[in-house]
């Protein structure tokens, strides 16, 4: 049985963690279709006590063929991903779900896709995986936390894996290995329609190791050192824009 | 306003919160838990839960819920991470097949673990505990038979009452009772609904007190409120709901 009494003096209720909720719009960039809403992401994230965190995500991209991707993604106390689960359907249609677990040597994936069917991955690691790209714009800022400000420049933060090398991340889930780099531009105050904000201006200066070259792509996050995501946008055939426009703190209050 | 061709927007969204409280004499009313949930429906009919809940009487439980239904609201797949006392207790991931229920799970107690479950055909719904998932289960209850039925075999993530264990296969039936058809009010509107009664439960370890479930009449069996009696004395109602895109 999961009930105890609690000890001496101890409140019956516990609550040691966080809870955040936020909404992200999804914007067009395109002259023709500018300012156009093209998806929204919903999420739920939960900071533990102990540091380690959990984010409940809800994706969808309107573009057609559409994308709705659940992603519940965990991170121990230093931002190292633990494990994640996914599930996609694309065009309305069902195209992946699996789970994913890392380790300090290896990474494994249980899946079942509608191209690929039931598969099991297991992928060595040198070293622990740092992050872990699961596509869900909440996550891409959550990079970020493995960049030296101090350092600046570009910097590669090394192996990580992804659900997709799909610029929407519309396949699998299945991993896939790239090197990741990344670049800083600065600090600034930003406005968003969640609020104004203390941000750090961070880069993503495009991608040659994924099938098809990802576009550069700029990202705001709270300079709070919870790599919130506020704006973003990504250049080239992409032209998509996107903003923090609703976040509040929901967590219970302390007993 | 018609959408333009290169946007499709085929599915629905239902939104929710369900507040969580206790009916015990010393603690009446008092908060002690919250759900937040969407449901996506599918333009053919299937339909996806994703539940975040949180227990809050000591050890705490935390529960992200991901639940995958077809167009007969037969489970594919689903997915359950939950924390005990705000620490890690399992993360397991759940397929279903004509003939088998997998799942690949890693949890605190028993380590990693693969559980295949031979089934003689495909089981009629998944329990995940989350109390949204709670009222899809009322959805097995035949409105033209008998006023009390036992609900076929189906696979849980947990028999802890709370679904505090696990996440692993375990199978449960269910004694219901459909009790009427009354129109209720709760915190988020005025809803036509069915009330039924769970009585014994089939599989648990520990008896599971009578509870009481009250849940939309539209077809998308929504919960709208719920009572727990005996040791529990818990009492779940849905606060917010909105299915606007």
């Amino acid at each position: 049985m999961s009930t105890a009494a609690p000890a001496a003096g101890q409140s019956i209720l516990q609550r040691d963690h966080k809870v955040y909720t936020g909404v992200i719009a999804y914007i067009s960039n395109k002259p023709e279709r500018k300012g156009q809403e093209r998806g929204r992401e919903y999420y739920t994230l939960v900071v533990h006590g102990d540091g380690s965190r959990t984010i409940t995500v809800h994706t969808e991209i309107d573009d057609r063929p559409s994308v709705h991707r659940d992603a519940v993604y965990s991170l121990d106390k230093n931002w190292l991903p633990l494990d994640c689960m996914m599930r996609l359907t694309v065009g309305d249609k069902f195209m992946g779900t699996g789970w994913m677990k890392f380790y300090d040597t290896y990474a494994e994936c249980e899946t079942f896709t509608a191209t690929e069917g039931r598969v099991s991955q297991k992928y060595a690691l040198k070293a622990p995986l740092k992050t872990f790209q699961n596509h869900a714009i909440a996550c891409d800022s959550w990079h970020f936390k493995h960049y030296d400000i101090a350092k600046g420049g570009i910097q590669n933060i090394g192996q990580i894996l992804l659900s997709s090398p799909d610029h929407r991340g519309a396949t699998g889930p299945l991993f896939y290995a790239i090197s990741m780099q990344l670049g800083y531009v600065g600090k600034e105050k930003v406005t968003v329609k969640a609020g104004t904000f203390d941000a750090y201006h961070f880069e993503f200066p495009g991608n040659k190791e994924l099938p098809q070259e990802h576009p550069p792509y700029d990202i705001w996050t709270t300079a709070d050192g919870e790599y919130t995501f506020l704006k973003g946008g990504v250049a080239g055939y992409m032209q998509t824009y996107y903003e923090l426009i609703d976040f509040k703190d929901v967590t219970p209050p302390k007993v | 306003m018609a959408l333009p061709d290169y946007l499709q927007r085929d599915h629905k969204i239902i939104r929710g919160r369900v507040a969580y409280t206790s009916n015990k004499p010393d603690r009446l009313g008092q908060e002690r838990g919250r759900e937040v949930f969407a449901v996506t429906v599918h333009n053919d009919g299937r339909r996806s839960l994703i539940a975040h809940a949180e227990i809050d009487d000591r050890p705490s439980v935390l529960r992200f819920e991901q639940l995958n239904l077809d167009a007969q609201w037969r489970p594919t797949d689903a997915f359950i991470r939950i924390t005990v006392g705000d620490a890690f207790r399992g993360s397991g991931w759940f397929r279903f097949t004509a003939t088998e229920a997998e799942c690949e799970t890693l949890t605190a107690t028993e380590g990693r673990v693969s559980q295949r479950w031979p089934l003689s055909g495909p089981t009629p719904m998944f329990g995940g505990h989350a109390i949204t998932n709670d009222g899809w289960v009322t959805k097995l209850f035949d409105l033209k038979g008998p006023q009390t039925q036992t609900l076929p075999r189906f696979v849980v993530s947990s028999t802890d009452h709370r679904g505090a264990t696990g996440p692993t296969i375990s199978m449960v039936s269910a004694a219901v009772s459909l009790m009427g058809r009354p129109t209720i009010t709760v915190k988020a509107g005025t809803f036509d609904a069915l009330h039924f009664r769970f009585g014994e439960v089939h599989g648990l370890p520990v008896e599971h007190p009578i509870y009481e479930v009250w849940v939309t009449a539209d077809g998308n069996y929504t919960f709208l409120k719920g009572t727990v009696g005996g040791y529990m004395m818990t009492q779940y109602e849905l606060v917010e709901l909105s299915d606007k895109l």
